[in-house]
């Protein structure tokens, strides 16, 4: 579905990635792990648009994807959470949901999709009139991914979305995560908490200093000695 | 009588509401003041003008004429602008098509005030006892039903949401799907359309005139800033505040004061309370402005021993050249009054990442000071100069203490309204300043030794010069430079390493100050007469100018500007207009596409010569320009 | 453990919008230690770093430095009393040289006043002569000699790292705060300033704290460890003592496998 070629991107001055290849396949749940400034974020970036490759190729649903703006990609149906949440602190929670499905032409569809993502988020439906700066962390942060769903993705780009959040809660977007992949979506996600991370995932890739380090599936993750030293605490 | 004053305050208010509503709409999604505003909302009231009246089309067909020139000469500003979206390198640009739009004006449509019709001649409506003209209740009725509308807008459509979200968090709007550069151009359209109706309705009263939305422009900061910079009901409140606390004032004290008022009023909300009404503190502009202009290389090593005295002997042998040419000799002491003042002011720019839109004030300060201190108390020239230094030193002082307090925009602004406050001052204390007719202070002498000509002026300002330029110096290469520019580079570095940062800020501000008197008091000897007027906004303006052309952070690129800004504008003589766009156009495109400047292009110049002399052979030592 | 503690924290508190940043968190530093601290994101660790360097003030709780209480302090009073620090992002000079930013680092060094400075006195430029040839030595010490006169926007990360340290040494502090200093090196890189951290303890005499992520350097090279999650201190102790403590396993290093605890 997703497949990056050789991508190689520079922050500022800084060569953040450096000839990254990966795929992610339909109705999977694949992880990036890595360390602080290993260039996860930096992927999840070149993905949305954000930042454009320097060279490689991005494609998605087989046609290139790399030299268009955010808002095109948007509406070919990646949809990214960005790190540290990002919600919009001055709009109330049902203003935020429904900038959310800025890029959607099906009103009818987009109503049904708040009750889908109250479901999900039932405190968000008691806060609709709330002010998104007023939320906790951890409910901004279901306003975060809430929002993220309001576009019908078909393809969910999480940007540490346990980050900062107290243990119970990382717990439940975890939970969470594992109910938006089985109701279809497909989910690429970034993750410190590389335990959690491989619980929910199919497939994972590890990155270091920018590069691909070690991928494989969950399982095999677990298993490899490199993998378990330097990310999951060993 | 108190009625009467209320409303009509209203019916202004809301005037200086919707053109404050149109600046804030840009600001708040772009982080950007435009200075131009004004001019682009009176190009499109003349725009209208000329349909109205050349093709006689109906008032309502010409004023929606008005509106679309309007909005798309908000969208060509925006355009323009784009390759420089932040930073107060943007402020300079707005001022370039501040020039050209009034140039341009002036060209087609002459600098004659003219009347513009006014369309509504019935009875006045009256109630109790206030009477209401149907213009003023018409004026009301639009203002009000675009407020009303631009609410619904922002709170209930789809994009207006999206605008919001935009200036709180543009990246994140972009992950919706929100096309950042289509929204800009939307907003910007729609703060050309408020700007457009304000001048429209505004015309009536001011007559038309290149300068005509000036007041208006600045009320509108000053009612932005009562609001709160940041909230659109704040500034609709802020607006209507003003424009009926104004009315009372001119009402129930003195006309005369109804415009000092408000710039009192704006200094006050600024120290006071710079976040307004309804705003909330704004994030620092400054902090953003030193990353985006990458300023001079400072770690340049500057000329060499040699070239400097070089430089000095042919700043020396000049006036001998010219002796007999009293025109070029007198513009070529200015070019040295402004370098003085351009110097300081790139201390405060360059070195410490402030802003003053104000700096004539302290030049005015310096220049009466000397004048006065000449005239009535006999004091020689030679301690006149050193006291209005002093003095305006002592300004500076204040205005760096207070500036600690603002960051980025309300520091522009407070200096900008300190600038605008200070010839309506010079004016009003006629007691002491000679109000309009100016004072006449005496050629400079010292020890008995008179400057009467401008050959011999030149010299005593060459001297004047060359010593603020080694005390410049020295104090760059000295720990106070580095502080200076440590703390520019990374407030939190520069505290780590044992920097006060205050007290740097406020150095900083001093010293400008005193160099800006020392070159307004020769200002006022050299030209031999000084009025309030002389000291207006403009001048400020010029002088930022000056700073930027030449390259912000380099003392060399800062008297380069101060030569091409007094110099640039005797070659265009001819043309009032001509010389507007042509000295505009140059401005902008050297703030747009040369970030350093005059200074910049300089060292570029001499860096590709230098690679040609030595061919491609030699070993290509990169010239490390840190971009 | 029986000398006096060179950093004292005592119950401090701080919070932000009700939210507790810092919980009663006490630690104390030995001299000549090097002590972690970490935690995950949002734990507290920048905060406790940013109440030493005095830019917030603890609502409650004390901080004293060599026995003298250091809450008085503003923040450009820090490093004169001792402690330098560095910055996750690298806080640097930019536009400034190598050479520049470590004269920089001496600031409080100089003595010479306003009008020493502005008329070049004998006496300032004595001074400046002493402070130039300091930097010098640290230059020289750290490699980057060769860059002395390059404006540090223009060097590679890993040499910006350094010129960070330097300009920290260079006012010979006895505390030094190193917020995240593995943060963005590779490998080899951080293996270098494994090295160069416990040189700075070993010849120079330093004291060393530091937040850091990397927890192969944090074990490699720390005496003592801290951990904080939600502003509160959940352990203490040594790196082995730190690593098997259930509480941290929870809070950051993660949940374990069954099979994995036990290796």
């Amino acid at each position: 579905m997703l497949q990056l070629d050789d991508v190689h991107a520079n922050y500022g001055s800084v060569k953040a990635l450096r000839g990254i290849s990966m795929k992610v396949e339909r109705h999977s749940v694949v992880s990036l792990l890595g360390a602080n400034g290993a260039g996860k974020s930096t992927v999840l970036k070149t993905i949305s648009g954000l930042l454009h490759p320097r060279s490689g190729s991005i494609s998605f649903e087989g046609e290139r994807t790399d030299r268009l703006k955010p808002d095109r990609i948007v509406s070919r149906g990646i949809v990214m959470v960005p790190e540290a949440r990002q919600v919009f602190p001055e709009l109330t929670v049902y203003e935020n949901l429904r900038l959310g499905s800025y890029s959607r032409r099906d009103r009818s569809e987009v109503v049904k999709d708040y009750d889908d993502v109250f479901d999900l988020f039932p405190i968000l439906k008691t806060k609709t009139k709330d002010f998104a700066g007023t939320l906790s962390g951890g409910q901004q942060q279901m306003l975060a991914i809430g929002r993220g769903l309001m576009a019908r993705p078909k393809l969910l780009l999480l940007d540490e979305p346990s980050l900062g959040l107290a243990p119970i809660l990382v717990q439940e977007i975890f939970s969470i995560i594992r109910t938006i992949s089985k109701r279809g979506t497909t989910i690429l996600l970034v993750e410190q908490n590389a335990n959690m991370a491989l619980d929910v995932s199919d497939y994972a890739y590890v990155l270091e200093t920018g590069e691909i380090s070690a991928e494989g599936t969950a399982a095999e993750m677990k298993r490899n000695d490199e993998v378990r030293r330097s990310y999951l605490g060993g | 009588m108190f009625g009467q004053l209320v409303f009509s305050g209203i019916a202004i208010g809301s005037l200086y509401a919707l053109v404050a509503l149109g600046l804030v709409l840009v600001f708040k999604s772009t982080n950007l003041i435009n200075f131009a505003y004004g001019q682009m909302a009176m190009l499109s009231t003349f725009f209208g003008y000329t349909l109205l009246e050349q093709f006689g089309l109906p008032y309502g067909v010409s004023f929606v004429g008005a509106l679309i020139f309007s909005a798309l000469l908000a969208i060509a500003v925006q355009l323009i602008l784009r390759p420089a979206r932040s930073g107060s390198a943007v402020i300079v640009a707005t001022l370039a098509l501040y020039m050209i739009f009034s140039a341009v004006a002036g060209m087609i449509w002459g600098w004659d005030p003219q009347s513009f019709p006014t369309v509504f001649s019935g009875d006045p409506v009256i109630f109790f006892d206030i009477v209401a003209s149907p213009e003023s209740l018409f004026n009301l009725a639009v203002t009000f039903a675009l407020m009303i509308m631009m609410f619904l807008f922002f709170k209930f459509t789809m994009i207006g949401i999206a605008m919001r979200a935009l200036s709180q968090n543009q990246m994140a709007a972009s992950l919706m799907g929100i096309s950042v550069d289509r929204l800009f151009i939307l907003t910007w359209a729609l703060s050309g359309i408020l700007g457009g109706v304000a001048g429209f309705l505004v015309a009536p009263t001011t007559f038309l005139d290149t300068n005509m939305m000036a007041v208006l422009l600045l009320k509108a900061f000053t009612a932005a800033v009562l609001g709160g910079f940041t909230s659109y009901p704040g500034v609709v409140l802020g607006g209507l505040t003003l424009g009926v606390l104004e009315n009372l004032v001119a009402g129930y004290v003195s006309t005369e004061l109804k415009d000092t008022f408000s710039f009192v009023l704006l200094i006050a909300v600024l120290c006071i309370r710079p976040e307004g009404m309804l705003g909330k503190p704004i994030r620092m502009l400054g902090k953003k402005a030193t990353e985006e202009h990458t300023p001079f290389d400072s770690s340049a090593r500057g000329l060499s021993r040699a070239r400097k005295l070089l430089l000095l002997a042919a700043a020396v042998a000049f006036p001998l050249l010219f002796h007999g040419n009293t025109y070029i000799l007198y513009f070529a002491c200015l070019v040295g009054i402004y370098m003085i003042v351009a110097i300081g002011l790139d201390f405060l720019i360059g070195y410490t990442g402030q802003i003053s839109l104000g700096h004539a004030a302290l030049f005015a300060i310096g220049a009466y000071s000397s004048a006065l201190l000449t005239l009535d108390f006999g004091l020689p020239f030679l301690l006149a100069l050193v006291a209005s230094g002093v003095i305006a030193g002592l300004a500076g002082l204040l205005l760096g203490l207070s500036a600690l307090r603002l960051s980025g925009l309300y520091l522009a602004i407070a200096t900008l309204g300190l600038g605008e406050a200070m010839p309506h001052i010079l004016m009003k204390w006629d007691s002491v300043t000679n109000g309009y007719n100016g004072l006449k202070p005496a050629r400079p002498s010292i020890a008995g030794f008179v400057f009467d000509s401008e050959f011999k002026l030149y010299f005593l300002i060459l001297a004047v010069l060359v010593v603020v330029m080694l005390v410049t110096n020295n104090l760059l290469h000295s720990k106070i430079g580095r502080a200076f520019i440590a703390s520019r580079d990374s407030e939190a570095g520069a505290e780590a390493m044992g920097i006060p940062l205050s007290r740097y800020r406020i150095l900083a501000f001093v010293l400008s100050a005193v160099f800006a008197g020392i070159a307004g008091s020769l200002y006022a000897h050299v030209v031999g007469f000084i009025s309030p007027s002389d000291f207006n906004s403009w001048m400020s303006l010029v002088f930022l100018c000056m700073v930027f052309v030449g390259g912000v952070g380099s003392i060399p690129g800062a008297m380069l500007g101060a030569a091409f800004m007094t110099a640039a504008p005797q070659f265009f003589v001819g043309s009032k207009s001509l010389s507007g766009i042509l000295f505009g156009g140059a401005l902008l495109i050297i703030i747009l596409f040369f970030p350093k400047g005059l200074a910049g292009i300089y060292a570029t110049v001499v860096g590709l010569f230098v690679s040609a002399i030595r061919g491609t052979s030699a070993a290509a030592k990169p010239v490390s320009q840190a971009d | 453990m029986s000398s006096r503690p060179l950093l004292e924290i005592e119950n401090m508190s701080i919070a932000f919008g009700g939210l507790k940043a810092v919980d009663n968190f006490s630690l104390g530093v030995n001299p000549g230690a090097i002590v972690g601290l970490i935690g995950p994101n949002g734990a507290g660790k920048t905060t406790v770093f940013n109440c030493i360097a005095r830019y917030y003030q603890p609502a409650s709780g004390a901080i004293r430095f060599d026995g003298v209480d250091l809450l008085s302090a503003r923040p450009h009073q820090v490093l004169p009393r001792g402690i330098a620090r560095t910055f996750q992002n690298m806080e640097l000079f930019r536009s400034m040289t190598v050479q520049d930013n470590l004269l920089v680092g001496q600031h409080c060094e100089i003595r010479s006043g306003f009008w020493g400075a502005a008329l070049s006195l004998a006496g300032s430029r004595r001074n400046e002569s002493e402070v130039r040839r300091r930097a010098v030595a640290v230059m020289e010490r750290f490699g980057l000699m060769s860059f002395a006169h390059a404006p540090v926007s223009s060097l590679p990360y890993g040499l910006q790292k350094m010129v960070e340290f330097g300009r920290a040494l260079v006012s010979k502090p006895r505390l030094i705060l190193l917020d995240e200093p593995a943060a963005g090196l590779n490998p080899s890189e951080t293996k270098e300033l494994t090295d160069l951290i416990r040189r700075l303890r070993d010849e120079d005499g330093i004291t060393v704290m530091l937040v850091e992520h990397d927890m192969g350097l944090v074990r490699s090279i720390c005496d003592e460890i801290y951990v904080m999650d939600f502003g509160r201190r959940i352990a203490h102790g040594t790196p082995d003592e730190i690593s098997r403590n259930p509480l941290v396993i929870e809070a950051y290093l993660g949940k374990q496998e069954p099979e994995h605890a036990a290796a």
